[in-house]
């Protein structure tokens, strides 16, 4: 196991009235597997990815990576974590500082790094992206959207994670560009040797990309499970509501029937939770 | 605008800066008022404590050009003091006398910048004659070289007053707003102190703490060291607030999973990005810096005699009596005001050219 989270609860408080932002989570992703995480918005999902990344602290539960306990961690751990753990965000046009060359922002993430490699590596890195290296000299207002999710991508890449977030990484996309950058994740999967954690509401993203799928809905993961088996079979009544919406799967393709076959899936005490048979 | 070359935002609004009319006549004049202070002792024909007491509360000196219908190098006629039957004073000139204006006149020897040793100023009148371009003050002390020595003072005190107070500003802000919690807690408890007490009795009290016997450079160092002090907190509280929502800022968060220090985000993601607030806010605050200056001096308690700064030199035109019967005197007042009004013209405009532009808008 790559990452494993344990009971992971984060609370708060809004008033009087507490939101359970991610309540008893517990997830694990083994190394080169592509897990998507979908839910609505607000269901904590980005919350979630937080936690993880340690941006967040967690009112409860245990983070492992690697077997190692990363809790608690010291400065030095957090840091060599922060490394192996790279995020990309939804809006590419705030996730760079303006104010900074393409060259600028790259070399940002060697800095941390013992690399002697320097320029070479840039270059490496932006072929792997699909940008010319001409870009290096420009700001980030002079790009288009895709290319500077590009350009965060190699940000990412840059430091050699071993897991990826992508936190609804191409729903601010159209959906061309969309496409290539979904391509683009899934050829650098073998490349980088990444392992993918893939949040998002975009069902047909999640399909292109993920191995398997975690549903999330107010804080809880739903429904856990290979991606096919949880498109053409969804157990959840709110995994069921997402498919219909999301148009490119027509309720026909859904067996809908399979639902009431109990034998299917083993319920789990709490009542929320949906194994199945894998 | 070159289309291979690529700009930073920051690029853009300097720019459009460049473009706007207004910005840069009154930016001119700053440089202008600017550069004559700095080379101060050698425009000015007369050094800031050279008096002439015969020549007390002289008139500006007429420059003639014209002698008997034709028209000649420019000259003054020497003067004579006299009383009328009201003891007032009364200087006619003694067209006997005749004095050329010229240009590079030998004085004593003195140090341009305290530096280099020189013998000539840039412009004078032959020796006895004397020239007062703004008249003279009460010990006939010419007021246009004492507002070039008092240009130095000044000015300056704004620019390093605000050097200051923004570092401090900045940094208490971008700290208080970067960590949050209890450290921004105290941070601005500590910012609300200052701001609590009225800037002017501030400002006495703590003049009043400096020991009487400092030399003149001790006394100029602790006003620009009080008035800082008065101008950070107000700054720091805008700061945190903005440094409050940047944090939040998705490059931010980035910086930090790269292993980031904070330290190295605070001065590379957080404080760049008030930077278009703060050099408005700069710019539209030194004024308050130059008036502070020129408050504290005219009430006796900034620069004192014989060193010159445009506040005690307007110390001479406290009374109604001096104004009607030597309004020359008056003349470091409009010299302040110009100086104001450029610096908050120039600050308006840089308004405007960052605010479009930082918010991601390209202008086209």
């Amino acid at each position: 196991m790559l990452l494993e989270l344990k009971n992971i609860k984060k609370y708060f408080s809004v008033g009087k009235t507490t939101v359970k932002a991610v309540d008893d989570i517990s997830l694990a992703l083994s190394k080169k597997e592509h897990l998507g995480l979908v839910g609505e918005s607000g269901c904590g999902k980005t919350t979630l990815a937080k936690i993880i990344l340690k941006l967040l602290k967690s009112d409860a539960g245990e983070i492992f990576f690697s077997q190692e306990n990363m809790t608690y961690p010291s400065r030095d751990r957090l840091r060599d974590y922060r490394q192996k753990v790279q995020m990309v965000f939804q809006d590419p046009y705030s996730s760079l500082d303006p104010r900074f060359t393409i060259r600028n922002i790259l070399n940002e993430a060697l800095e941390g790094k013992k690399t002697d490699k320097g320029e070479n590596h840039l270059d490496e890195i932006l072929t792997a992206v699909q940008l010319p290296s001409s870009i290096l000299y420009r700001y980030p207002h002079e790009l288009s959207g895709g290319e500077r999710q590009r350009v965060a991508i190699a940000r990412a890449l840059l430091v050699k994670p071993q897991l990826l977030i992508l936190d609804e990484a191409v729903s601010s996309l159209d959906v061309i560009i969309q496409k290539q950058i979904l391509m683009l994740l899934k050829g650098l999967t073998n490349e980088f040797d990444l392992t993918y954690l893939f949040i998002s509401h975009n069902l047909k993203a999640v399909k292109r990309v993920c191995d398997k799928i975690a549903v999330m809905y107010q804080g809880r993961i739903v429904e856990y499970g290979f991606t096919n088996a949880i498109l053409t079979r969804p157990l959840h009544s709110y995994t069921q509501k997402l498919l219909k919406a999301s148009m490119e799967y027509r309720s026909d393709k859904i067996k809908m029937s399979d639902i009431h076959f109990k034998s299917h899936f083993v319920e789990e005490e709490k009542g929320h939770f949906v194994l199945r048979a894998l | 605008m070159n289309k291979d070359k690529h700009y930073s935002p920051f690029q853009l609004a300097l720019d459009s800066f460049k473009k706007s009319k207004r910005g840069g006549f009154f930016l001119r004049l700053l440089i202008f008022l600017y550069g004559a202070a700095f080379f101060a002792d050698f425009i000015a024909p007369y050094s800031y404590q050279e008096e002439a007491r015969q020549h007390s509360y002289a008139p500006p000196t007429k420059i003639h050009m014209i002698d008997q219908g034709r028209l000649t190098r420019p000259f003054v006629y020497a003067q004579s003091l006299s009383f009328n039957e009201n003891h007032e004073r009364v200087y006619r000139e003694d067209k006997s006398q005749r004095y050329s204006l010229r240009l590079f006149v030998p004085t004593q020897k003195y140090f341009i910048l305290g530096i280099i040793p020189s013998m000539t100023r840039l412009w004078g009148v032959d020796v006895p004659g004397k020239i007062y371009l703004f008249g003279t003050d009460s010990r006939g002390r010419d007021i246009f070289s004492r507002l070039l020595y008092g240009a130095r003072i000044s000015l300056s005190i704004g620019l390093i007053g605000v050097l200051i107070s923004f570092g401090l500003g900045l940094l208490v802000g971008g700290i208080a707003g970067y960590y949050g919690g209890i450290v921004d807690n105290i941070l601005m408890r500590l910012c609300e102190m200052f701001m609590m007490v009225p800037g002017f009795y501030l400002m006495l009290a703590l003049r009043s703490v400096v020991p009487d016997n400092f030399n003149s450079y001790q006394v100029y160092l602790s006003i620009v060291v009080i008035l800082s002090f008065i101008g950070w907190a107000g700054l720091a509280r805008i700061i945190r607030g903005m440094s409050l929502t940047l944090k939040e800022r998705e490059y931010v968060l980035a910086a930090k999973m790269l292993g980031l220090s904070d330290f190295k985000i605070i001065i590379r993601h957080i404080l760049p990005h008030t930077l278009s607030y703060s050099i408005v806010a700069i710019m539209l605050s030194i004024p308050g810096y130059i008036l502070g200056e020129a408050a504290l001096s005219l009430i006796g308690l900034g620069i004192q005699d014989p060193l010159a700064s445009w506040g005690n030199m307007l110390s001479e035109a406290m009374s109604i009596a001096h104004i009607q019967l030597h309004p020359w005197v008056l003349m470091p007042g409009f010299f302040i005001f110009m100086t104001v009004m450029s610096f908050n013209i120039v600050g308006d405009v840089l308004r405007d050219c960052f605010d479009p532009l930082l918010k991601g808008i390209k202008e086209s």
